[in-house]
């Protein structure tokens, strides 16, 4: 006291101070709170969007600056997984591991141990990966050829610093196996692997050679013998090109004018033709994309066309043309990559071209040496490639992780391999190992609208008719109860809904097919002669149910109008479906049938989107002033009349907002389409099958995708598609209803 | 004729169909909800058994016991017929626990007298007779009455069950966890290279005193399951083949009882004791059967942990909207941004949960803070803190929306009173209108509560397990395990009804999980209405 009465100016200004930085502190704190708003949805949007970001990024190729010396010429060339060694096998038959960075040679050894170094002349390499695994195929001048598999130990010494040990195993023994007889020299070599068998198809000039070697393992001990079998064939053409699938379904052989036979795996002849059309062409060179069933053929007009089986009209297996690449030189040489359609092309100028098969598209073209390259390696992590030009040989980075994304692939047709015509398919993974995975948005966009639709077919009329009927004719007391239960269905775990109509609406539905479509139409005639009865008969009577309380009478009626229809559903079934409507739908109709199909979404979605739609419909129709349906009454209209010409149309933009908001929710709903449809991406309008939408497909992919694979990024991409659609139709309805605000405000 | 013409042109038609679509929308309300109570309250009453005589097509006739479950009106060329579905129980003889027999070869048909029901923790139910109570070793019949034998020895093995289950579940679990801990600790050690010769000799001492520990309880849990074994019951069953006297321990009997004879006082008790069961239990054989406690426990301490992250945020930002804000561009984006917030697909909240909050936050969290535990996530994985999150983001609209709403039923007066008496604005809000808005405040957190009870599909990505092995709270340090995965009722109701292998078996129970998930939110949809209609009726007259 005595204090405040010293200085109590000063004090006063003290207390004022504590005060004035309270008020501050807290005004910051609630303008972040209000901040935090933002920056959550911010966040969500950002994040995804960095996500989505690398799919649309092109490919670049870099020099990574190691380079090494290699002055003999090479039969083949390869890298192992972390890039860091590389393997050389020279003509002479030299096997030679080199440390990447510093060009050291780790180890070097003959391919052979069992040859005399004389008659290691390797003529041809082949190389493949199965599995994990990387082998090749070398091929001698005496008919001759050895597989062999390097393999790489990581040994970690001391903590963290990593060597790799390369070394060098022979799967099928180290002894060359014997394709063919001295005087039949080893044109051309290709071969497959498996878990138990090793196929090898060779040719040599008029000959065509497979031999298979059958895995035998000892009852005894682990050992394993190969049990070796051979067939050949003498062939109209000399082939400069053999290929053979992995499925060895398909065995190829061309020469230069693009003439080609296509074998069984009996070497039977299935077809013959020519991939080269004009005669005046020729081939520059040939390969086979991964996985074998694809080849691409480069010709002298600098052209790269892409082939592969497919089924023709007399149901066989034929090689047609589906797509071409065009480029700026002739193309020489083809790698493929290990497991992707994604192959390097280049001619004798050093410029490397890098093309995806499946999306069509050449997605780089750049200079990478100065002179020709003699050969090309690709990683087989597809992150780098080795390209010997002029003795040496230097390192590229490459950055291509998505090839398979773009636009067009993901939202126009696309001829996968195996394929009868291009078509959407959405497949992200299968339990073979050759899989490629199809990425088309087109299904799943599709079946996201579709499922929409139905929904609001079934939600729109219920919702926005039940809004206002409750906002304009309902007595105030049933209002009171009437709207807080509707709006309680708002509140329904979806998940709880899905599981109905899965689990109960779908078998029920599909053993009552009549009369889930004759209901509707009996529930809306009776509703309507009702309501004629009712102004008929004595007024005593009516007096019971006053207006605006019609629902009291209406609920139990209904009740007994949706029951009609499904108890004469068996007697309808008998009388004009033979007693089965899905039989004579799928017999007679030839319309395909789910038991979880459009129309159990369309109910169960729809009943999940009406108390969206209700509320907000009966919130505006509410808030029409009286003044102006006060007018409209005292000029003669009668009620129907104000709530057609007035109301509604007063109210129209928020009740378009709330079909918005309904919309938005339909799209984005999960639980529902995840158990009540069969999940499967198809593109049919058909109102008795299913869909999957870009929701659901989250939900049942998510987890599994590995993350940063295209497959991760593309259902990122649909979580963003699904974010920006909803931002657009809320913030539409935001704006309309704030406009509708401003403007009733000022009646 | 003239009435007609009227009634066309009053409008009456459209105003009844207008009618008909608010009644339809009630119908549908109250009837799922109905639907779902009737199905999932009547699971737990003791149905009556009945002996059913069954003739084939080739007029072979055999005898089953069982209950009547479900039946589906059936149409054929040849007229109307009855699907019947039979819960026959006895999946160890029969294979399976249903079998749907038509209406017309069903030849006889009466109450099953003298019939027990036995619930078992395996293969489902069993009916039979009991005919007596023995010793496993010595095979020597129980002196005394075999049905009060039974309740006996059920009730004794029920114990032994229990305690069987804690010795498994808690302190070997306590024991492990320590194990794991030591294992931990000696890595990181490790990895900061300080592991010495004595922290090694330390942390093997430690072991080999649990491992003690662990032999000693070990020892204890061969004793309680050899005390398990002890009785056997024999029971008169129905086969495919005539009917055939099995051997059955007592152990694996939950509950016995005759519905046929007993009165509807002890159905009663029975019915009470199985929702017991049903919610303070752990779920047995695949889920399909015995309770659904944890995923309780989970989906209460997801949404408490939610609650503790979303309530100051919704809170702040409905008080900026209603107190701070001023008409500009600011205030109008945070009013989208609410909007927007709202309006995102649930699953697209799970997208980014996994993305941001498990993938990149999480794994850097694990990089700082777990090194040792790796390459084996902690936090670098889904878990309860993700889930909670995750939901706390999804929810965020929800308080922001309630709040405001409630703050604006706060009558201006009070504000310009302590405003006018020389208070600043922070210390109206704090003293004023925080104080009478509280019911608001809590009405948005329980509607945010009531939403992420419901919600699944985000949680699907960012923590929710169909069997967690152990809950997120418990004995050990530091009790609550925010990293560990968690099981959830909505998430319950999708794995058990499509996932299951037995869905007729399973379905009663996704019934009573649908039906008690939507007692919870309906419930507090209501509490929260009536919270907030209190605020609207206290302050009334002085707001007019």
């Amino acid at each position: 006291m005595k204090q405040d009465n010293s200085s109590p100016d000063l004090n006063l200004a003290k207390t004022f101070s504590i005060r004035n930085v309270r008020d501050l502190i807290t005004q910051i704190i609630v303008y972040a709170g209000g901040g935090s708003v933002f920056i959550a949805l911010g966040l969500i949007f950002v994040y995804l969007g960095i996500e989505v970001v690398p799919l649309f990024q092109d490919i670049d190729l870099s020099d990574n600056t190691a380079k090494f010396d290699s002055s003999t010429e090479l039969v083949h060339l390869s890298l192992e997984e972390q890039n860091e060694v590389a393997l050389t096998l020279h003509k002479s038959g030299t096997l030679r591991f080199i440390e990447i960075d510093t060009g050291k040679i780790i180890s070097e050894q003959p391919i052979s141990e069992q040859k005399p170094v004389s008659e290691q002349q390797v003529i041809a390499a082949h190389t493949l990966k199965e599995s994990s695994n990387v082998y090749v195929l070398a091929a001698f001048a005496d008919g001759t050829a050895l597989l062999v598999k390097p393999e790489y130990k990581s040994i970690y010494s001391t903590n963290t610093k990593r060597t790799i040990l390369p070394s060098i195993t022979y799967p099928l023994g180290k002894d060359p196996l014997k394709l063919h007889d001295l005087d039949k020299k080893i044109a051309n070599i290709a071969f497959q692997v498996n878990e138990e068998q090793v196929t090898i198809v060779s040719t040599s000039s008029n000959e065509l050679f497979l031999t298979k070697l059958l895995k035998q393992e000892s009852f005894y001990d682990d050992s394993i013998s190969w049990e070796k079998s051979q067939v050949s064939k003498t062939i109209e053409i000399a082939p400069d090109y053999v290929f053979a699938d992995q499925s060895l379904q398909n065995i190829v052989v061309l020469d230069e004018t693009g003439r080609y036979l296509n074998f069984d795996k009996e070497l039977s002849l299935r077809k013959d033709g020519d991939f080269l059309q004009d005669d005046k062409l020729i081939v520059t060179t040939a390969q086979a994309l991964s996985a074998g069933s694809s080849l691409l053929i480069a010709d002298s007009s600098k052209k790269i066309t892409q082939w592969f089986p497919v089924r023709n009209k007399s149901n066989v297996f034929e090689y047609t043309k589906i797509r071409d690449f065009e480029f700026d030189g002739t193309i020489n040489t083809i790698v493929p990559e290990y497991s992707r359609k994604v192959a390097y092309a280049y001619g004798d100028n050093g410029i490397v071209s890098v093309l995806h098969a499946t999306s069509g598209q050449v997605l780089i073209a750049k200079k990478l040496a100065q002179a020709n390259i003699d050969i090309l390696a690709i990683s087989p992590r597809s992150n780098a490639v080795l390209v010997k030009s002029e003795s040496s040989i230097s390192l590229f980075d490459v950055h291509n992780e998505h090839p398979e994304f773009s636009m067009s692939s993901i939202w126009s047709k696309v001829w996968y391999e195996g394929y009868e015509k291009p078509e959407f398919i959405w497949q992200s993974s299968s339990s073979s190992n050759d899989f490629e995975p199809k990425f088309s948005f087109m299904p799943l966009a599709f079946g996201t609208l579709k499922a929409a639709f139905y929904a609001m077919l079934f939600a729109t009329p219920i919702g926005v008719l039940a809004g206002a009927y409750t906002a304009y004719f309902m007595s105030p007391r049933l209002r009171k109860v009437v709207k807080p239960t509707v709006e309680i269905m708002a509140a329904l775990p979806t998940v709880i809904l899905g599981f109905l109509a899965g689990l109960w609406l779908a078998p029920f539905i599909e053993s009552n097919l009549p009369g889930i479509f004759t209901a509707p139409i009996v529930v809306l005639v009776g509703v309507i002669v009702l309501s004629f009865v009712w102004t008929i008969i004595p007024k005593t009577i009516r007096n019971y149910i006053p207006e605006g309380y019609e629902i009291l009478l209406l609920i139990p009626v209904i009740i007994i109008l949706i029951w009609l229809p499904f108890y004469f559903s068996p007697l309808l079934e008998i009388a004009l479906f033979d007693g089965n409507t899905r039989q004579w739908l799928t017999d007679d109709m030839g319309i395909d049938f789910d038991q979880r199909n459009s129309i159990i979404i369309g109910i169960t979605m729809g009943i999940a989107v009406i108390p969206n739609i209700f509320s907000i419909t009966e919130d505006a129709v509410f808030g029409v002033p009286k003044s102006l349906t006060n007018g409209s009454l005292a000029l003669g209209a009668t009620h129907w009349q104000t709530m057609t010409r007035v109301i509604i149309l007063t109210a129209s933009p928020a009740i378009f907002s709330a079909i918005m908001i309904g919309m938005g929710r339909a799209i984005g709903e999960t639980m529902i389409v995840l158990m009540a449809t069969g999940n499967t991406p198809i593109m049919d309008f058909n109102i008795f099958e299913g869909m999957r939408t870009l929701a659901a497909n989250i939900a049942v992919e998510m987890p599994e995708a590995e993350v940063g694979s295209t497959h991760f990024r593309l259902l990122f991409l649909s979580a963003f598609t699904l974010f920006i659609l909803t931002f657009i139709f809320n913030t539409m309805s935001e704006i309309i209803s704030t406009r509708l605000r401003n403007k009733y405000s000022n009646l | 004729m003239n009435k007609l013409i009227d009634w066309y042109k009053e409008g009456t038609p459209f105003l009844w169909v207008c009618a008909a679509a608010i009644a339809l929308s009630v119908i549908l309300v109250l009837g799922i909800v109905g639907f779902i109570g009737y199905q999932s309250l009547s699971h737990f009453w003791p149905s009556n058994t009945h002996l059913i005589t069954l003739q084939n097509e080739s007029g072979q006739k055999s005898k089953i016991v069982a209950e009547y479950y479900q039946s589906k009106n059936k149409v054929s060329p040849a007229g109307k017929y009855k699907d019947i579905l039979l819960k026959t129980g006895n999946r160890d003889i029969f294979g399976l626990d249903f079998r749907w027999v038509k209406d017309s070869s069903i030849t006889a048909s009466e109450l099953a007298d003298k019939y027990i029901t036995f619930e078992r923790r395996e293969w489902g139910n069993l009916y039979g007779i009991a005919t007596k109570i023995v010793e496993t070793s010595s095979d020597t019949e129980l002196p005394g009455d075999l049905w009060g034998n039974l309740q006996d020895k059920i009730t004794e093995t029920s114990q032994i069950h229990h305690q069987i289950e804690k010795i498994q579940n808690i302190e070997i679990g306590a024991i492990n966890y320590e194990m794991e801990q030591i294992r931990l600790h000696k890595r990181s050690l490790e990895l900061r290279d300080e592991l010495t010769e004595m922290a090694i000799a330390e942390a093997k001492l430690e072991v080999e005193q649990l491992d003690l520990q662990y032999n000693e309880l070990n020892n204890k849990l061969t004793k309680l399951s050899d005390d398990l074994n002890k009785y056997s019951l024999y029971v008169d069953v129905f086969s495919d083949n005539g009917s055939k006297t099995i051997k059955i321990k007592v152990s694996s009997i939950v509950r016995a009882y005759t519905p046929n004879n007993i009165g509807t006082f002890e159905k009663i008790s029975i019915y009470i004791d199985r929702i017991d069961e049903y919610i303070f239990d752990s779920p047995r054989e695949a889920n399909t059967e015995g309770g659904v406690f944890p995923a309780i426990f989970g989906t209460v301490l997801m949404v408490f942990i939610m609650t503790i992250f979303v309530t100051p945020f919704g809170i702040l930002a409905a008080i900026y909207l209603r107190e701070y804000s001023k008409q500009n561009v600011f205030t109008r984006i945070i009013r989208i941004s609410v909007v927007n917030l709202a309006g995102v697909p649930s699953v697209v909240y799970g997208v980014f949960g996994l993305g941001f909050f498990v993938y990149i936050l999480g794994g850097e969290i694990d990089a700082l803070f777990y090194p040792e535990a790796l390459p084996s996530p902690t936090f670098g994985t889904p878990g309860i803190l993700w889930a909670s999150i995750t939901l706390a983001l999804l929810t965020l609209p929800v308080v922001i929306v309630s709040t405001e709403e409630g703050l604006a039923r706060i009558p201006r007066a009070f504000k310009e009173g302590s405003l006018a008496l020389g208070a600043t604005k922070s210390e109206t809000l704090w003293k004023v209108i925080i104080p009478i808005s509280t019911p608001a405040l809590i009405t948005g957190m329980i509607l945010a509560i009531a939403r992420a009870a419901g919600e699944v599909a985000p949680l699907m990505l960012v923590g929710v397990v169909k069997l967690a092995p152990s809950l997120p709270l418990d004995g050990n340090f530091p009790y609550l395990h925010m990293d560990r995965k968690f099981m959830h009722l909505g998430f319950h109701i999708y794995d058990v009804g499509f996932q299951s292998p037995n869905v007729e078996a399973a379905r009663p129970l996704v019934f009573a999980t649908a039906f008690l998930l939507i007692a919870i939110i309906i419930f507090l949809n209501l509490f929260a209405f009536s919270l907030r209609n209190r605020l609207r009726e206290k302050y009334k007259s002085i707001a007019g």
